[in-house]
């Protein structure tokens, strides 16, 4: 029975060893790959977590990435832009954005897309967990990080955990130059050609919506962001994208209006805006612009800010 | 208490210190109190429901052994059976038969309040009710002797590694390795830890990857094209086996580490060349029961040519209906036994002596494995209309086009089926070759391991997916 118990230690304690050491070569290997990324996903969040001192920050999930044009905002305000918005993400990403940056500096400006419905969705527990490789080098987003499950602390010290299922995103932007959007378009991810309607369905119409029930959880993560940027000093925007498509005011909208007094933050929104609707050569599909959408879009939305600065 | 949460792996690890240290005759109060605790950490109050249902077969167990008068033991099998189906029925049936009721009602024009049950499906509770049945019928049938040690039988309906997924075991299997005197071996830890390391990487690396895309589809059925329909289906077939097989493994190599060895219950059924061949080795504990306690005592193939082949199909029917309460599952288990019954009504009809010279057995493996994915247009359906939409647009009405959806996942999802695919190949075709986790090498061993659990940290998922067999 001793020996066994030698033995299986033994063993124990080899696996462990083996492994910690596999874990901690991969570890310096995806380290050394993510901060020499070109362009892509990583460098973004690099810049964005850790670099980015522009004057403007954008911040949002793909309609903000594809939205707004970076040049256009700096050649109306005469402000530097960065445009931190990633697809797929909602307010906790956001909310790891505001912790990395407040703690770096105070942008002058922040331009937030939300959604016209993001209040009816669940608070994300998943989709930033991207930032993982982020986790210890970024003290000010772990507790965000950590929310996902009560064992993240635990995990979070293996290095294969942190850049865990990865490897395409790390290593794509070696091999296709600019897929995830041009470093010189400065976080923007511009969409190139035109939504091709189905002539089959009408679309001069609104799009009617089963009402949802918003969520609690996600309305106070949202609270915390606002009243953050509202703490800090930074003049907030909150931009609501148009579609295709109109769409009614949606309870969504109404929560933003009551929360724009409390938290000090403006409102644009172009939701039904005549610019957009409609005008199948101005988005590339039915909820985001392509490129000359984008800069029209930019070009408004910066304008009304101008006009507001100067109010 | 999920098996791939770092609760359970606490859990295990404290037992195992435990199990190992106290004298060999305690040890069955161990195991019975982890896995009545495993057990309430889903529903404390479930509990109730395993300790009647042991309570029951117990007694009623040693009652027909005892008895000499054959209606008597007979009536006595009923009452556990029909006490034992009561409490499965009651929990997982009710509302599904209650709805149909209505429904059917509701289609003549008939319209009544329908009356609601609002419970939770206990967990396991198909497993754990069929293994007390087998328990109480091979008694009856003079197969295996009554254990009069409560305690031991509990654990018999409890053991907490099979006992919310199987295997399902049989008692004159189980109960005596339970009493036999077990010291700490090497050989078990070893084989034990990597059996479960297995069943992590299929559960974490390969079922709970391609969930994320099969999801994705079936939740949308309407806006996704034929091939990915298609797609989908295909990587749910292996989504299912390795969700449910990595329990299995999970099970069977926590079993082991206490030396105790679960029966096997999937023999790589991907492999399959026929739909017989399926079925010896998929769910094999499942199967074996439904031939000895459904097949058999329908008469089995001793009987006239059609009734055999309804016995097959009946078989089947029930096998659909023990899966979920769901009309899915019940056309799912009637998809099953026509293929069964066509495929031993066509080996015994049509002479293909001059084909048999060829080998056959990757056409086969192709045809099984295309009438697999068919079977899952509506086992993985939400509902009947959905497994019907799917077949329209696969057959009838082609939409072209494809979704990866996330590339990254598509990936991922594509190097766990590859892996998983040409490890099965080399255990089947080339068994004793190319051994790693089992090489005569220490060394190789033992950096083989440590890869292998480095593979499961870098591809698996740990967001802690459910068990899809917890549902039945």
């Amino acid at each position: 029975m001793k020996n066994v118990i030698i033995r299986i230690s033994r063993n124990i304690i080899f696996l462990i060893l083996l492994v910690a050491i596999i874990d901690i070569l991969f570890g310096v290997i995806f380290n050394f790959i993510m901060y020499n990324s070109p362009d892509g996903r990583y460098f973004k969040s690099i810049h964005t977590l850790e670099t980015s001192t522009a004057d403007i920050l954008i911040m949002g999930s793909s309609k903000a990435e594809t939205n707004f044009n970076p040049h256009v905002f700096e050649k109306t305000l005469g402000l530097s832009v960065w445009n931190s918005g990633r697809g797929g993400q909602s307010i906790p990403f956001f909310r790891c954005v505001q912790e990395a940056t407040l703690k770096r500096y105070i942008p002058k400006i922040v331009i937030l897309n939300l959604g016209a419905y993001r209040l009816e969705n669940e608070l994300d527990k998943n989709r930033y967990m991207f930032l993982k490789p982020f986790y210890w080098s970024h003290p000010e987003i772990r507790p965000i990080l950590e929310r996902k499950s009560n064992n993240e602390k635990y995990l979070m010290f293996s290095s294969l955990y942190r850049y865990n299922s990865v490897f395409y995103y790390l290593f794509r932007s070696f091999v296709i130059h600019g897929i995830d959007g041009d470093v010189k378009m400065k976080g923007m991810k511009p969409r190139i050609g035109s939504i091709k309607l189905d002539t089959s369905l009408n679309y001069k119409h609104k799009i009617e919506r089963d009402e949802k029930t918003l969520k609690e959880e996600t309305i106070l993560e949202l609270e915390i962001l606002l009243k953050k940027f509202n703490e800090a000093g930074v003049q907030l925007y909150v931009v609501i994208s148009p579609d295709f498509q109109p769409g009614d005011k949606t309870p969504s909208i109404d929560v933003y209006n009551k929360l724009s007094e409390k938290y000090n933050f403006k409102i644009i929104n172009l939701m039904n805006d005549n610019d957009f609707i409609y005008k199948p050569e101005l988005f590339k599909d039915a909820a985001h612009l392509n490129l000359e959408g984008a800069n029209i879009l930019s070009n408004k939305v910066a304008k009304k800010i101008k006009s507001m600065l100067h109010n | 208490m999920l098996f791939n949460s770092v609760d359970f792996l606490l859990f295990f690890l404290v037992v195992i210190i435990v199990y190992y240290s106290i004298h060999d005759k305690y040890r069955w109060i161990l195991l019975l109190l982890s896995s009545y605790y495993f057990y309430m950490c889903w529903k404390p109050e479930y509990l109730v429901l395993i300790l009647s249902s042991t309570t029951v077969d117990y007694f009623v167990a040693i009652k027909i052994s005892e008895i000499k008068v054959q209606s008597r033991k007979k009536k006595l099998l009923y009452f556990s059976l029909i006490f034992n189906l009561s409490l499965l029925f009651f929990f997982k049936y009710f509302n599904f038969f209650n709805n149909s009721v209505h429904d059917f009602f509701q289609a003549f024009n008939v319209f009544y309040n329908k009356p609601i049950l609002d419970v939770l499906l206990p967990v396991g509770i198909s497993f754990y009710t069929f293994q007390t049945l087998s328990y109480t019928i091979d008694v009856y049938r003079g197969n295996t002797k009554p254990e009069r040690h409560f305690g031991k039988f509990a654990v018999f309906v409890s053991f907490f590694p099979q006992l919310v997924a199987g295997p399902i075991e049989r008692s004159n299997r189980f109960i005596p390795m339970l009493k036999k005197k077990k010291k700490l071996s090497y050989h078990n830890i070893s084989e034990g830890f990597k059996i479960m390391l297995w069943g992590f990487f299929m559960k974490l690396v390969v079922a709970d990857r391609l969930s994320i895309y099969v999801d994705m589809v079936y939740n949308d059925l309407n806006n996704q094209s034929s091939l990915t329909i298609i797609t989908a289906s295909s990587f749910f077939l292996f989504q299912i086996y390795c969700d449910f097989a990595g329990y299995s493994y999970i099970a069977i190599g926590a079993a082991k580490i206490m030396g105790i060895d679960l029966m096997e219950n999937f023999r790589r059924p991907n492999l399959a060349s026929s739909i017989g061949d399926l079925w010896n080795r998929w769910h094999i504990s499942l199967s074996t029961w439904f031939r000895d306690y459904v097949y058999i005592p329908l008469g089995g193939n001793r009987v006239s040519i059609d009734r055999f082949y309804l016995n097959l199909f009946l078989t089947f029917l029930i096998s659909g209906l023990w899966h979920g309460a769901n009309w899915t599952f019940v056309l799912w288990g009637v998809y099953h036994g026509m293929f069964m019954v066509m495929e031993v009504f066509l080996k015994k009809n049509v002479k293909i002596s001059f084909l048999r010279k060829f080998n056959f057995t990757i056409l086969g493996i192709i045809i099984v494995f295309i009438i697999k994915v068919g079977s899952y247009f509506f086992f993985r359906a939400n509902s009947v209309s959905d497994s019907f939409f799917i077949f329209r647009r696969v057959f009838y009405d082609w939409k072209p086009g494809f979704s990866a959806g996330d590339l990254n996942i598509f990936i991922l999802c594509l190097v766990g089926i590859t892996i998983l695919t040409l490890i099965e190949i080399k255990q089947e075709y080339f068994p004793g070759k190319f051994l790693i986790l089992h090489n005569k090498n220490y060394y190789i061993r033992l950096i083989g391991t440590a890869i292998f659990i480095a593979i499961i940290f870098y591809l698996g998922v740990f967001d802690g997916g459910q068990f899809i067999y917890f549902q039945f």
